[in-house]
């Protein structure tokens, strides 16, 4: 049963449709990044997905509890940490997460252990006794993080937990959601950040205009959205031979040469490029190497929206 | 080539142009200011209405007409006044400051307008609507020139007066707004600078009356303060204006205060601009865990009573996290302020129980020092708690509370507990200061009974109003018209509406005066009448009190648990 479960999910703001009969499934364990142009739906999705927000109409499960009729029960294994967020002034963070922590409903007595768990996964335990609202963008943002894990939550929602950091914050960001994914958390995150989605999530969701576009897995996204593969080949030797071997082969479009490596152009499916690469070897050629252009998220998300507003 | 500049050329030559259109457009064009005009004009024509002579006043004669006419010019100039000094101090005190909160004050300072023309947009802003308002009060007013016995100088002086109040008002405003940090702070210490300013020299001629009185007297010296100070204050010309018409020397002495007023508050706020701004300091000073130090510290600096560096106490698992936090973080940390709060309130109270005193009469001496105490309670009260929820909304911390296990109602009482944290400090003051009372022995106990309770359910009330109000709107400064306009509304505009129409069903028209929890002081500790129904009366007014502070505060639980405030 999948972790989180959305069916028809539909919510207008006036005459504006920001959810268009969205269905989605994520597995528990996953890291599904959920892509989307600005004012796509995304953070609606993740607001009714967290109890704060009430759909026009569908379901949304989180492990199995509808979040329209059980929210108490939601936010017990729900973490959010939204993307615009704010700190309370003259708290210290160990204050400031025992704050939550008791509002979490977490005994006294395991709150100084568990806050002190939090602090090292986060990386913050040296800034324990700080203020919070002297903290840098990033600090804060990690801040927030700790906030969110504070209760131990299944499920993570991350509205652009990346946005404004800075390259290194980015990286540790990074580390961190792969820690929690380890630890065995379902994961949504949402971000523009394509390249940094692209290596962090094992699925995807390209959401526009409030409907779904794509959803699954980074590789089968690709497959089913890219219309012309770009194939590279180097030979070792018999470059002729291999030019009119390929010219000869149906579904190439466009062969470029250059002295022994050629780039192809091919509407090939899997299997067809794992014939190209057996009748090579039959003929003899000594082929050095055969490498699909994995191409980036980038390509698939603009492949994928149309764009505009 | 044309003598006239174009738009175009008006933008160019002044960069402030722009913003002054797009302020001014900004405001009028704002529901709340249709809603406000609105109010205004409705509140004017149920006077008029009101006012407009019957069968009566014909058979009355001239006279009756001339009484009818003057009384409708009084109330909608004493409308016009007080509802325009109510409003700006909200409309121009977070000017500047929600500049800086929203992070476009940078941009302003980067773009060409001059730091004048900024302070000039923002005064435009301020003062756009209720110029339109008072414009549309003339026509409205004018109907009692159908009458006989109204001056029109009258009517032009109260215009110039009420223009001149409103045009103070904003600058005062716009001077905190650009000197302070905190919308919040800079709505409240506005709106004491207003009351500063409109009493502000009665005050100093009352304080100079009673020094005299204790020291030597000197009767002429008294009389030329006594006259500086009623000559200058706002309050005292308009209400001599609507009298008798004021003295020439009286108007153009107010008129010079208020310019002097105008151009200190211009002038700070165009320094301020000016400079550039200072990054708030934040001392990340560690907390004290040692005991021996924490004690060193304590011994060496009395004051000292919370220490701010000592570690705070994880919240206990019995008690409510989110009035913890309210109280342990967010009023104590204020503690100094909080201090000064008292301090203030106590010397006011203080002075304001001497002064009472004077009058040698205690029920009456009670009844205006509790008056004073009330009053200024009811006037603080939005300032402190209006913000409750907004500011919450406004910080971005609101979705992060909502996602927590805190049930609405925790959270609502949270902040309820929390708006009575806040306004303990003036509480307190009113108890301490009663010192003077019992000393001068105008003490009664009957009084102090009825002045206590009346006062400690206002705040409840107020308290109630403040967060009814954040959470009806998004926006603090709205919310704290709303908290005022209510206030207004259950403070005076009921009873004295009814007090006003005296229906049949009422009987009596001092049975108006319970429909108010502050008008209903007049009736228990007034002199002649005071007596055991009176105060059983009382007791059941103030639980008719009690329980419409818990409806409010009922409805802004529900209103948590269903509005969409969350809808960002």
């Amino acid at each position: 049963m999948a972790m989180i479960e959305i069916q028809h999910l539909t919510k207008h703001y006036g005459k504006f449709v920001a959810l268009d009969d969205l269905n989605l499934e994520i597995e528990q364990g996953d890291i599904f990044g959920f892509i989307g142009p600005n004012g796509a739906g995304k953070t609606t999705t993740i607001r009714i997905l967290s109890t704060l927000l009430e759909p026009a109409s569908g379901q949304a499960h989180i492990d199995g509890i509808d979040v329209r009729k059980k929210p108490y029960e939601i936010k017990k294994i729900l973490g959010y940490m939204p993307d615009d967020f704010g700190v309370y002034d003259g708290m210290r963070l160990r204050e400031y997460l025992d704050f939550f922590g008791a509002a979490y409903k977490i005994p006294a007595k395991k709150r100084a252990s568990i806050i002190d768990d939090v602090l090292q996964l986060t990386d913050l335990t040296s800034k324990a006794d700080e203020f919070v609202s002297a903290f840098s963008r990033g600090m804060k943002q990690r801040s927030c993080l700790a906030k969110t894990l504070i209760h131990d939550p299944k499920v993570l929602l991350l509205d652009e937990p990346a946005s404004g950091l800075d390259p290194r914050a980015r990286i540790e960001m990074k580390e961190l959601l792969k820690t929690l994914c380890e630890m065995g958390k379902t994961i949504l995150i949402s971000s523009h950040i394509l390249s940094e989605l692209g290596d962090m999530c094992n699925t995807i969701g390209i959401i526009e205009h409030g409907k779904l576009l794509a959803a699954g897995k980074v590789g089968d996204i690709m497959d089913k959205v890219r219309e012309v593969r770009e194939l590279r080949i180097e030979v070792l030797d018999k470059a002729d031979e291999t030019e009119n071997l390929l010219k000869s082969i149906d579904g190439l479009l466009d062969i470029e040469r250059n002295e022994n490596v050629f780039n192809l152009q091919s509407n090939l499916d899997r299997a067809g490029i794992v014939a190209l690469n057996t009748q090579l070897v039959q003929r003899g050629i000594p082929v050095l190497f055969l490498e699909e252009d994995q191409g980036s998220l980038e390509d698939v998300f603009l492949s994928v929206t149309k764009g505009g507003f | 080539m044309s003598a006239t500049i174009s738009k175009k050329d008006m933008a160019s030559r002044f960069p402030a142009w722009g913003m002054i259109k797009r302020e001014l457009l900004t405001s009028l064009r704002a529901k709340r200011s249709v809603l406000i005009l609105l109010s205004f004009m409705l509140l004017a024509v149920l006077v008029i209405l009101n006012e407009w002579p019957n069968s009566e006043h014909i058979y009355g004669g001239i006279k009756a007409a001339g009484r009818v006419s003057r009384n409708m010019v009084v109330l909608l100039s004493g409308c016009m006044y007080i509802g325009c000094l109510l409003f700006v101090p909200a409309y121009s005190a977070s000017a500047i400051v929600l500049e800086r909160e929203r992070s476009t004050y940078d941009l302003l300072r980067m773009s060409l307008i001059s730091p004048l023309g900024v302070v000039f947009a923002k005064l435009f802003n301020a003062i756009g609507v209720f110029m339109v308002i008072i414009l549309s009060m003339l026509p409205v007013m004018s109907t009692a020139f159908f009458l006989v016995g109204v001056e029109y100088t009258v009517v032009i002086q109260v215009f110039i007066l009420t223009i001149c109040a409103v045009l103070t008002c904003a600058c005062i405003g716009l001077a905190c707004s650009a000197i302070l940090r905190k919308s919040i702070t800079s709505i409240v210490v506005t709106y004491l600078s207003v009351l500063l300013f409109l009493i502000g020299p009665l005050l100093f001629a009352y304080l100079f009356a009673v020094a005299m009185a204790t020291f030597s007297y000197s009767r002429s010296l008294f009389r030329v303060v006594e006259n500086i100070g009623e000559g200058t204050s706002p309050i005292w010309v308009m209400a001599n204006v609507l009298d008798r018409g004021a003295q020439l020397g009286d108007f153009v002495t107010c008129l010079l205060y208020h310019g002097i007023v105008v151009f200190v508050c211009l002038g700070v706020a165009y320094w301020k601009i000016k400079k550039p701004p200072e990054p708030a300091k934040i001392s990340q000073e560690k907390p004290i865990d040692d005991v021996k130090v924490l004690k060193d510290r304590r011994m060496g600096f009395p004051f000292y009573i919370l220490d701010p560096l000592k570690r705070k106490k994880p919240i206990e698992d019995s008690r409510n996290p989110m009035m913890v936090r309210e109280l342990r973080w967010g009023l104590l940390n204020r503690g100094t302020t909080l201090v000064r709060v008292f301090y203030v309130a106590f010397l006011i109270y203080f002075l304001a129980g001497a002064i009472a005193s004077i009058d040698g009469r205690s029920h009456e001496s009670m009844k205006n020092w509790f008056g004073i105490q009330i009053v200024l309670t009811v006037l603080a009260a939005p300032g402190l708690i209006a913000n409750s929820l907004t500011k919450e909304y406004e910080l971005g911390n609101l979705d992060m509370l909502r996602m927590t296990l805190l049930k609405p109602r925790e959270i609502i009482l949270g902040k309820y507990t929390a708006g009575l944290g806040a306004l303990s400090p003036m509480l307190l003051a009113a108890v301490f200061s009663i010192i003077p009372i019992i000393f001068l022995g105008m003490f009664n106990y009957g009084a102090a009974l009825v002045g206590y309770g009346t006062l400690l359910v206002c705040s409840l009330l107020s308290i109630s109003i403040g967060l009814f109000s954040s959470l009806v709107t998004k926006q603090t400064t709205i919310s704290i018209m709303i908290s005022y306009m209510i206030s207004i509304v259950l403070y005076l505009g009921i009873a004295l509406v009814l007090a006003w129409f005296n229906p049949l069903w009422l009987g009596n028209d001092d049975y108006a005066m319970y429909l108010s929890p502050l008008l209903v002081l007049e009736m228990v500790l007034y002199p002649r009448y005071s007596s055991n129904i009176l105060y059983v009366k009382w007791l059941w007014a103030m639980c008719a009190w009690l329980l419409v502070s818990a409806v409010f505060l009922r409805v802004s639980l529900f209103l948590f648990y269903r509005n969409k405030m969350q809808d960002r």
